[in-house]
């Protein structure tokens, strides 16, 4: 098994341009921005994963987190999870949602679905900056995957 | 209804009863009359009947008597002649007596019986042994009486023939009874003597002794007579009561009244006369006239029934039972009934007239029910129908407003994210190129983005607390109030709070919501008594007969009373943000929630001195 295979990726599900910068941006002072796969709404997110469509030749194993936003074009980020959550290989895959809500229908069906965590976006910059180190901080670095699943 | 019927008809039959005994009561006195007429009317034919029995058996006994008198004094006559005591030619004697027998051809035999009972001489005598006579009653009854003694109706040893014998004694010159002389009268002379009597029609006429025999018995003989019957009532009831009259049930069973007369001889009664006529006889013509009578008065009673009935039953029965009739289908939910009109009389016509008013007057009632109910089932239904619509519109619209409230959420921060996060990407990357100037009007960027986020969180909180179900509990005011005021410890840390939490009743509310009222009350005391050194805070509540108060009080900066009804308004601020922040919807928030738990809320305060903070809920 190769060392470079084992890049942890992260993947961001956010439609907002606006919100990629900022995420990236806030990434990149603890040098994780380049180990981000961004897709653009919940059906990109699924054929990512799934290694479908546009990612077939994909090829690259799953991500260490999927950072996912609720309000997404075409599938939104609960429905993104459902369908995650209905195939074998993605079932211990960690979810993180990441949103600009704390709508408690929003928070009771994420959980239901059975995402890892939920992250309310500050609107606050410097909070926001924070919020994000510490979510790649950890999923990134700190936690462990279960090991069949961090390498395809 | 069944019941009703039957009580109708229990009246009518009540009444039938009534006006019967009515009609008959004045035939009373009529049939007592009659009735006292008809006994009266026996009486007086019972009376002349029992005259002319009387008189006939009289006459009757009075003809015997005649034959016994002639026996009698021949025998008186005879007896006397001193010869008899002493004769002893018999042939001679007896020749004497037939020549008698000639001499009264009314007689049988005369002959002289010795003291031991021995004939000695006779007119007739039997050949060979003369029988004994000593046990004949007229013999030993002359003897023992010295004097007429009348015997049996027999028939005689010496004749062999019946007839009734008379003894009378023969006595010497000291007065002892020698023999006895005695005559034998035909019996046919006796039954003679009765019939030349005329009879009143039915009567019977028995002749008898003193033994029971009977004598004569006419007009009809049957075959009683020669018969000794002391067992018959008859016989009885005459030898009883001898003379006058006695009711008896004849020798044929018929019951008769009889009227008694008796024949003596010297000691006693010896032929009974009994004259008899059927009691049926007796009362006949009394009892034609009775039945008649009664004839006569049952008629002019049913007629009088008759007429009663049928006019009970056309004037007052008939429409009586036909408006009971009408009254009990109309009781029964028929409100068509009606009665017919009665024209029988006034009193009733007017009766069925105001009974036939009343149940027009309740059929137009009872429509006018129907209508009214039937509207207001229409209103009802529209109403349903109409709360229906609403609380679909209703639905329709808190979706949308939880639509929107989504979206706020969702879509109006995203850009204040990007506002706030822009701003300070610029602020750290371009540091260099801004001037001050350059650099304060980024931070005012980022602050206002910043508030309006803190805006919108509020608004949406706001939003929640007027749509979100209410939860009502029990809920323990003092451990939330404590709660509170631990939770907003951080606030007044640094600061000298002097808490005063008196006495504080548990509540039924969402306890969640109320949660957020005190929270939002207890907070604001803390705010507006910064500037003070010691800030009093005194939380309590009162009961009032429908309400629980609750009520804040601080000893703060207070505020101008003019602008007491605007504090709880969205949005509305007394004071500076730069004299003490906040978002003017914290107490909006109390006033919705203390609305929707169905209190008030209110405040009072001296601008300087302090404020204090109403709000009730409600008792259970």
């Amino acid at each position: 098994m190769k060392k470079t295979h084992r890049l942890k990726r992260i993947l961001l599900v956010e439609d907002s341009e606006n919100d990629i910068e900022m995420t990236l941006e806030a990434l990149s002072e603890y040098h994780l921005a380049n180990q981000v796969d961004v897709v653009r709404d919940g059906a990109e997110a699924v054929d990512y994963l799934f290694c479908r469509g546009t990612y077939s030749g994909r090829n690259s194993g799953l991500p260490v987190v999927v950072l996912l936003d609720v309000k997404l074009p075409k599938l939104n980020g609960t429905e993104v999870l459902r369908e995650i959550r209905g195939d074998a290989r993605f079932t211990r895959l960690p979810v993180v949602m990441l949103t600009s809500s704390r709508e408690e229908p929003d928070l009771r069906k994420s959980y239901d679905l059975g995402c890892n965590a939920y992250v309310v976006k500050p609107v606050d910059f410097a909070q926001f900056t924070e919020a994000l180190k510490i979510l790649g901080c950890f999923w990134a670095v700190l936690n462990e995957p279960f090991a069949s699943e961090q390498s395809a | 209804m069944g019941q009703k019927n039957a009580q109708g008809y229990a009246f009518a039959r009540k009444f039938r009863t009534q006006l019967i005994v009515l009609v008959l009561l004045p035939a009373i006195p009529a049939l007592v009359l009659a009735l006292q007429r008809d006994f009266q009317q026996r009486r007086l034919e019972k009376d002349r009947i029992v005259q002319s029995i009387s008189a006939v058996s009289r006459l009757i006994a009075a003809n015997e008597l005649a034959y016994i008198k002639n026996a009698r004094q021949l025998l008186t006559t005879l007896a006397p002649l001193s010869f008899l005591v002493h004769a002893t030619n018999r042939p001679f004697c007896d020749v004497h007596f037939q020549n008698l027998v000639k001499l009264s051809p009314d007689f049988l035999n005369f002959g002289l019986i010795e003291s031991n009972g021995t004939v000695f001489s006779a007119a007739v005598v039997p050949h060979g042994i003369v029988p004994s006579l000593a046990d004949r009653s007229y013999f030993r009854r002359a003897i023992e009486t010295r004097g007429f003694a009348i015997g049996e109706h027999q028939v005689g040893r010496l004749t062999e023939q019946k007839g009734l014998n008379f003894g009378y004694p023969v006595m010497d010159a000291v007065g002892n009874v020698q023999r006895v002389i005695f005559a034998s009268l035909r019996s046919e002379r006796l039954t003679e003597a009765a019939r030349q009597v005329p009879l009143p029609p039915s009567s019977v006429v028995t002749i008898l002794d003193r033994t029971g025999t009977i004598l004569s018995r006419f007009p009809d003989e049957g075959e009683w007579v020669g018969k000794t019957v002391p067992d018959m009532s008859l016989v009885q009831n005459v030898l009883r009561v001898q003379e006058g009259t006695v009711t008896s049930l004849g020798l044929d069973g018929v019951k008769r009244a009889y009227a008694l007369s008796s024949i003596h001889d010297d000691t006693a009664a010896a032929i009974f006369v009994a004259v008899g006529v059927p009691t049926e006889v007796l009362f006949a013509n009394a009892n034609r006239v009775l039945i008649r009578n009664l004839i006569v008065l049952t008629g002019s009673i049913l007629v009088a029934l008759c007429i009663a009935s049928i006019f009970a039953e056309r004037v007052f029965l008939r429409p009586v039972q036909d408006l009971a009739a009408a009254a009990h289908r109309l009781a029964g939910g028929d409100l068509q009934a009606r009665a017919e009109a009665i024209r029988s009389t006034a009193e009733l016509g007017n009766l069925s007239e105001t009974f036939n008013t009343m149940a027009s007057r309740l059929q137009a009632r009872d429509a006018d029910l129907s209508a009214a109910h039937a509207s207001i089932q229409n209103l009802n239904s529209s109403l349903e129908k109409k709360v229906t619509e609403r609380t679909a519109e209703l639905t329709a619209a808190n979706q949308e407003l939880e639509a929107f409230s989504y979206s706020v959420s969702h879509d109006l921060r995203a850009p204040l994210r990007h506002l706030d996060g822009f701003a300070e990407l610029l602020r750290r990357n371009q540091k260099e190129r801004l001037d001050e100037k350059g650099q304060r009007h980024l931070d005012v960027i980022s602050q206002a983005a910043r508030k309006m986020g803190i805006l919108i969180d509020e608004l949406l909180v706001f939003s929640r607390m007027g749509r979100q179900e209410l939860m009502k509990n029990e809920a323990g005011t003092l451990s939330i109030v404590r709660e509170v005021i631990a939770q907003l410890e951080p606030d007044y840390a640094e600061r000298k709070i002097e808490w005063n939490l008196s006495d504080l009743r548990p509540v039924e509310a969402d306890p969640a919501m109320l949660k957020q009222v005190w929270i939002n009350l207890i907070s604001n005391a803390i705010k507006y008594t910064r500037p003070r050194a010691v800030a009093r805070i005194e939380i309590g509540s009162s009961d009032t007969e429908t309400e629980t108060i609750f009520h804040v009080r601080d000893n703060g900066v207070g505020f101008d009373m003019r602008f007491a009804d605007k504090l709880f308004g969205v949005f509305q601020r007394l004071h500076g943000d730069n004299e003490f922040e906040g978002t003017g919807i914290g107490l909006a928030n109390v006033r919705r929630i203390i609305l929707r738990h169905g209190g008030r809320t209110w405040a009072e305060a001296v601008p300087g001195e302090g404020a204090t903070f109403y709000f009730s809920l409600p008792q259970k």
